[in-house]
């Protein structure tokens, strides 16, 4: 090499090399210098070995004498990780005004299945918590529950009111006051130029129609829709509002998308369509639980209650049990081999395997004769069982014009139409249900009513009918489980009778939600196992309403307004009342179909609320006002189908969104409220089930809210925004005078404390009132910071009990009172349906026919009743899609960086022979096609799904909540593409193909709960 | 029975290939001094690579600790080794060792480089010619002792590593060992590549470079020796690397290709030592020098950043995020970047005011 190439090669290297260690390095000095600016790298950890890990909460003396750490106290909270709202407790560094860890409440019963009784002193609680006793005691909070309290300083929340400034859901806001926020909501004008926008007081008008032509569907006022995420603990609070204050009937809340189908059909057993009541297996007693559509440990509520009770049950008690579902799921532990099992089923059959098991136990003397045979409450005392049905009533049947009804003493004039007539057992004749001694179950026969030869049959006989309508090997071939598995089932079943439980939830979601819940849970009735101790438990509820309470009424108040009309999503309203129906039949056409499904059954359903807005059927929305809600990404199709139409102004004028974080729904709100997060406010609950013990939740803000102050003290959130709009409209209820007390003393209702703290006072003085919190118990838990608010709001006898059920966290029953001799404490009365009259007189307004009101196998259907495959036959759609629920993501805690450390993204599960077949090999990318959408993302190759089926865990795939950025006065707001990792089951939503009119995505064709599960779709590598 | 990683499928890397940049340059420092002192003895048949050693030796004791600073996330936080002292931690002691080995590192091969420069500059001759610089038995002795630091750097690596019993795959003496002799195995590599590319002017061709392979053959020798050591004694005793080991290619295909692409590798290497142990250097033996070098950081590589697939709690494999490629890429790049300009500069300097000895 000569000279001068050898001066060129150095130079070379010299140059590039360290041009590429400038590019390699620039990261490390970014760093570096970052840490030099704000001071990291220059402050030594606090601990050689620990490190700047947090000083313990507590500490312990040798002598076992707890002191706290010098700024910490530990409050009890409420979780909103996801909705079996468990009660926690906070750290809370009082300095900073911020939660450093979350555990579980000590005394709540959702965290600590055996908590201490409430009077026990929180000094000696706390201490309880500590050392090798901490193990028996300890209270815990999930994945979720203590990764939740970073929402509180996270760089996505919202603390600012926006107001939009430019088009919906562009993602340009400008802030504003208060003032102007509440001015235009309430005057309304050329709000965003778009032209003129009526306010809310417009559009409360009480007196004009809606509609003239359909008196039936109430005032103008109904065009204000409301929605809450659930019932939080502030539900009342605001139905106080909407209801009686503003006096709309639209009120919506998520249930209709979330397990609406587990709960109709729970409410058609429970004999309950109002509340839709439920119940769960009693885990501590029960033999053997059948899980179909639901996996404890893995989801379900309570959801972590029930994975520690199923752990303690199937490793220290003797209980088996088997999980059916698609996917295999976290209730399934090699650990327990021989105590847990996973039985596959294809997505959304759910019905064809309860329908076999029915089949079986009848055919194979496993259903509880004795029980069934008690046909009301005097027989059942008299007989000792736990709970009485209606197996033995008599149905009504075509062609009697009221076919489907129960036979009562009024119809042969031998009684009232409150008395059902069931068949003697002994000596065949009719007696009335009220009667003390068993009836006959098999009865078909004819009665004379008025003189007219009519056929009735028992409702077991009419569950047999519609059990035996196919035969255990078609059955088996419907749903793809072995019709020796089923015949395990059964024997199972029957071998542990009213120890044996069939549970399920939100698998139920199919396109026959309705009806194979109600078949899964008729199974509980066979057994005779409702109210039974080890069997399907009702929940306890709450100790008692803290709305209407010994202390305050919160409910009524002068000028209160009874809310008229339809509701929006044409349910709890009989098609054939409509004027609609009426016009039809005037005009000689046939008044079937109607234009789109009527739901009378139901409670009102976001599912179908925006789509029977935005096509004015029955009517228009004027305004929405959203709390939490996020219908667009909860809903299947919903993105697509009714957030385009969302975006258009003149589909749904004003759009008020009240939340913490910019969510899929309220990116295309016209105002945001800055909302507090379940740390910064007030609110009450009660367990949905699985507690055996009356249970109430009080929360409280542990924290100063993040949200701007207002004048008066109170921070800016869903009450100061209600009620600084209702005093602004002049609307009954809020203000001065607003609150009476049991003395008739007149009190104001102004901040939010003024509403929870008379709510705490309610519940304190309930029964026989609790004790009086000590200073001790006040200072521990930080419930002292609450004390001037108290004094300056509560009476003096009710000041210390207030703070008792503050330091506690709630009202809780003793443990010992779950349970009474061989059954519950807490027992339904109501007469259990087999057949639920209610249901069988329904005609459905789509196909004007009849609907069974008993357990059947209809399959997935469309509105039209129609089978999905005949419109998305299996060779085009060969797979179909199924979801369930993460155990560590909710569907708004995507922003927990920590839970996303854990579980960043969600993969899209598929059976080894189907990946196979199409080509696919784990790890890799794929495109997922359903005729409603389609979704890209990683495949999960794997044995723990069934073949045929594609799994999605909900959670992810998120375009908001801070995937997206968006510009708030100029200024862009935090985003992080990495929240948007994954893929939403729900952007693969179906449209229902046969809603030709009122059209709307996919819903359950009776009940009209939304449909996730069993999606037709094809699958492709990317 | 395959095991499929349920909760995490894909996984960004929680660290990057800094610490295997590190770990490679620092065990070509260490070797180059732990051979250093046998070649600064004129009899020694190293000796006619003490320039090239002490090149290796200064280079890469300057690159290796700036790749390590950069895996500290925060790198201006080292400091915070020296105020706060954990002497059960060999990551501490190893913060203690690393400053006075590549100190003396340095002393010594500056030392060495000062022989062959005579600058024309007076400023910088004179500075050169200062009698403070080390020199015969002083500095012979220095070179010894950066020996035994080097000892100690190598000590340290390999048990910082090895004591993390969360990962078994590591958990073994073996590991020291290996790491050692992949570096050695990487050193010498080094020294039959600059053969190759720069061949020592006036050099017999012949018999010196022929140590070269047989010293790289030697190396693999242990090496093999080594592995199958760890396997054997794995399999008597059951230990955890092995048994770790095991699962993973009994249960992987991913790991399993590994292992097949490492044992080829290492065929692959013997072959090419033995079937050209007679033939004078040539342009063709840089393919063993390449491959003895890629070994050596393909090792720190699998045991370094393939082990993040492998969860610390969960079942199956996680697959690491596609952008680790790119920014990876950029890391090992950098560091090689900054040994090439360093040597270049060095190169630069010899031929600009070198001395030529020989």
């Amino acid at each position: 090499m000569d000279k001068k190439r050898r001066a060129l090669l150095q130079a070379g290297m010299i140059a590039g090399g360290t041009g590429a260690f400038a590019l390699g390095y620039a990261d490390p000095v970014n760093k570096a210098v970052k840490g030099l600016l704000n001071g990291t790298s220059g402050v030594p950890t606090n601990d050689t070995i620990a490190g700047n890990a947090l000083q313990p909460e507590f500490m312990m003396s040798p002598d076992g004498e707890l002191t706290m750490a010098e700024h910490q106290v530990v409050s009890p909270v409420q979780c909103f990780g996801c909705w079996t709202q468990c009660g926690l407790r906070a750290r809370v560094d009082t300095r900073t005004n911020k939660i450093l860890r979350i555990a579980g409440n000590p005394y709540h019963p959702l965290s600590n299945p055996r908590a201490p009784a409430q009077e026990t002193p929180v000094r000696q609680v706390f201490t309880q918590l500590a050392g090798e006793a901490g193990l028996e005691h300890r209270s815990t909070a999930c994945a979720r529950g203590a990764a939740l309290g970073e929402q509180l300083q996270s760089p996505y929340r919202l603390t600012r009111i926006l107001k939009r400034a430019g088009k919906r859901g562009e993602g340009k806001w400008q802030s504003i006051g208060f003032e102007q926020l509440l001015q235009e909501v309430v005057e309304g004008g050329n709000l965003f130029g778009e032209g003129h926008v009526d306010g809310l007081r417009a559009i409360r008008d009480l007196d004009t129609p809606v509609d003239a032509d359909n008196p039936e569907f109430g005032p103008r006022a109904n065009q204000l829709l409301v929605t809450n995420a659930g019932d939080e603990g502030r539900d009342s609070f605001l139905k106080r509002f909407v209801f009686n204050s503003f006096g709309t009937r639209n009120f919506g809340h998520h249930g209709s998308y979330c397990g609406f189908g587990f709960r109709a059909g729970s409410g058609a057993l429970f004999n309950d369509l109002n509340k839709f009541a439920h119940g769960k297996p009693d885990w501590d007693h029960a033999r053997f639980v059948l899980c179909i559509g639901t996996s404890p440990a893995q989801a379900g509520n309570p959801f972590k209650r029930q994975g520690r009770q199923l752990a303690q049950a199937r490793s220290e008690g003797g209980l088996d049990y088997v999980v059916v579902a698609p996917t295999l799921p976290n209730s399934i532990s090699r650990q327990n081999e021989e105590r847990g099992r996973w039985v596959p089923i294809k997505p959304a059959t759910d019905d064809a395997l309860a329908l076999a098991l029915i089949r079986w136990l009848m055919e194979n003397d496993g259903i509880n004769q004795p029980y069934l045979a008690q046909p009301g409450p005097a027989a059942q005392a008299a007989a000792g069982e736990p709970s009485h049905s209606n197996a033995t009533h008599l149905v009504i049947q075509a062609p009697h014009p009221e076919a489907g009804r129960l036979l009562t003493a009024a119809d042969l004039g031998i009684g009232d139409a409150d008395t059902q007539l069931v068949v003697n057992a002994e000596s065949l004749e009719l007696m009335p249900h009220t009667s003390a001694r068993p009836a006959a179950l098999w009865v078909d026969r004819v009665v004379q009513i008025q003189g007219v030869p009519v056929q009735v049959k028992s409702s077991l006989q009419c569950l047999k009918e519609s059990a035996f309508g196919k035969s255990l090997t078609d059955y088996s071939q419907d749903c793809g489980v072995p019709v020796p598995i089923i015949e395990g089932l059964g024997r199972e079943l029957k071998r542990h009778g009213r120890q044996a439980v069939v549970d399920t939830h939100g698998g139920m979601m199919s396109g026959n939600a309705f009806y194979t819940a109600f078949a899964v849970l008729t199974l509980n009735t066979l057994l005779g196992n409702i109210n039974a101790r080890g069997g399907l438990a009702p929940g306890a509820g709450g100790v008692s309403s803290v709305e209407k309470g010994p202390r305050y009424d919160l409910v009524n108040f002068d000028g209160k307004i009874a809310p008229k009309g339809l509701f929006l999503s044409r349910n709890r309203f009989s098609y054939e009342n409509s004027s609609e129906y009426k016009r039809k039949l005037a005009a000689g056409e046939s008044p079937y179909p109607a234009r789109a499904p009527w739901f009378s059954f139901s409670s009102p359903l976001l599912t179908e609320h925006l789509a029977a807005a935005f096509a004015g059927y029955p009517y228009r929305l004027k305004a929405w006002i959203s709390h939490m809600t996020n219908p667009l990404y909860g809903i299947g199709g919903a993105q697509k189908f009714l957030g385009e139409q969302l975006k258009d102004p003149a589909r749904l004028p004003l759009f008020i969104a009240i939340d913490g974080f910019i969510n899929e729904t309220t990116a295309l709100a016209d105002y945001i409220v800055p909302d507090t997060l379940a740390y910064e406010s007030w609110g009450f609950t009660k367990p949905w089930g699985g507690v055996p013990q009356k249970t109430t939740t009080a929360r409280w803000p542990v924290v100063t809210p993040a949200t701007p102050a207002l004048p008066n003290g109170d921070h800016l959130g869903m009450e100061a925004f209600i009620i600084n709009l209702a005093k602004q409209m002049g609307l009954p209820g809020f203000g001065d005078n607003a609150i009476t007390d049991s003395q008739g003393r007149r009190h104001g209702l102004h901040r939010s404390s003024d509403f929870y703290l008379r709510a705490a006072a309610n519940l304190a003085f309930a029964g026989q009132p609790v004790p009086d919190a000590s200073a001790d118990d006040l200072m521990l838990t930080n419930a002292a910071r609450l004390m001037p608010l108290i004094s300056d709001t509560l009476a003096a006898d009710e000041r210390r009990k207030a703070g008792f059920i503050l330091s506690r966290g709630g009202r809780f029953a003793p443990f010992e009172q779950g349970w009474e001799g061989a059954m519950m404490k807490n027992r339904v009365t109501d007469t259990l349906c087999i057949w639920n009259p209610t249901i069988g007189s329904t005609i459905h307004s789509m196909t004007g026919e009849k609907l069974p009101g008993c357990a059947t196998q209809f399959g997935p259907r469309f509105a039209d009743g129609s089978p999905m495959r005949e419109h998305y036959p299996e060779r085009e759609w060969p797979l179909l899609v199924t979801s369930y629920k993460s155990h560590l993501m909710s569907s708004s805690s995507i922003g927990a960086e920590r839970l996303r450390m854990i579980h960043p993204e969600n993969p899209i599960s598929i059976n080894r022979r189907d990946a196979e077949q199409a080509g696919i090999q784990h790890g890799q990318p794929v495109r997922l096609i359903t005729p409603g959408g389609q979704v890209e993302g990683i495949a999960l190759v794997r044995d723990g799904i069934v073949q045929g089926a594609v799994a999605i865990e909900h959670g992810y795939g998120h375009t908001e909540l801070g995937a997206r950025p968006h510009r708030v006065d100029g200024t862009p707001m935090a985003a992080n593409p990495r929240l948007g990792a994954g893929v939403n089951l729900n952007d693969l939503g179906l449209m229902d193909p046969t809603r030709k009119d009122v059209a709307n995505v996919w819903l359950d064709w009776t009940s009209g709960a939304a449909v996730r599960q069993g999606l037709p779709a094809r699958i492709e590598a990317v | 029975m395959p095991v499929t990683e349920l909760l995490t499928t894909h996984a960004e890397a929680p660290w990057l290939p800094w610490a295997v940049q590190y770990f490679l340059l620092i065990g070509l420092a260490a070797s180059a001094a732990l051979l250093l002192p046998l070649a600064l003895n004129e009899g020694s048949t190293l000796y006619p690579w003490r320039g090239r050693l002490a090149l290796i030796l200064g280079v890469s004791a300057i690159t290796g600790p700036v790749a390590l600073l950069a895996d500290l996330h925060q790198p201006f936080r080292f400091w915070h080794f020296y105020t706060q002292l954990t002497p059960s931690s060999w990551m501490w002691l190893g913060a203690l060792i690393l400053p006075v080995f590549v100190t003396l590192a340095l002393l010594v091969s500056l030392s060495l480089l000062r022989l062959h420069l005579s600058p024309r500059q007076p400023w910088l001759k004179g500075w050169l010619q200062l009698a403070i610089w080390p020199r015969g038995r002083v500095l012979r002795g220095l070179a010894w002792l950066t020996a035994l630091a080097a000892i100690g750097i190598l000590l340290y690596t390999g048990m910082e590593i090895r004591v993390v019993r969360s990962r078994p795959l590591w958990d073994t003496t073996w590991l020291p060992v290996n790491l050692l002799l992949t570096a050695l195995l990487a050193l010498f590599g080094l020294l039959l590549l600059l053969e190759v590319l720069l061949p020592r002017p006036g050099a017999d061709r012949r018999p010196a470079p022929l140590m070269l392979r047989r010293a790289m053959t030697a190396i693999l020798a242990a090496l093999t020796l080594a592995m199958l050591l760890w396997a054997l004694s794995g399999m008597v005793l059951g230990s955890p690397s092995w048994l770790e080991a095991r699962r993973l290619f009994v249960n992987f295909t991913f790991w399993r290709h590994l292992l097949l692409l490492s044992l080829a590798g290492g065929a692959l290497l013997w072959l090419l030592c033995l079937s050209r142990n007679r033939r004078p250097v040539s342009a063709f033996d840089a393919l063993p020098a390449l491959l003895a070098l890629l070994c050596a950081w393909g090792f720190r590589w699998v045991v370094l950043m393939n082990v993040q697939t492998v969860p610390k709690y969960g079942a199956g494999l996680y697959h690491l995020s596609p952008e680790l490629l790119g920014s990876a890429g950029i890391i090992v790049i950098g560091t090689f970047g900054l040994w090439l300009a360093l040597a270049g500069a060095v190169w630069a300097l010899l031929d600009h005011m070198g001395v030529r000895h020989g």
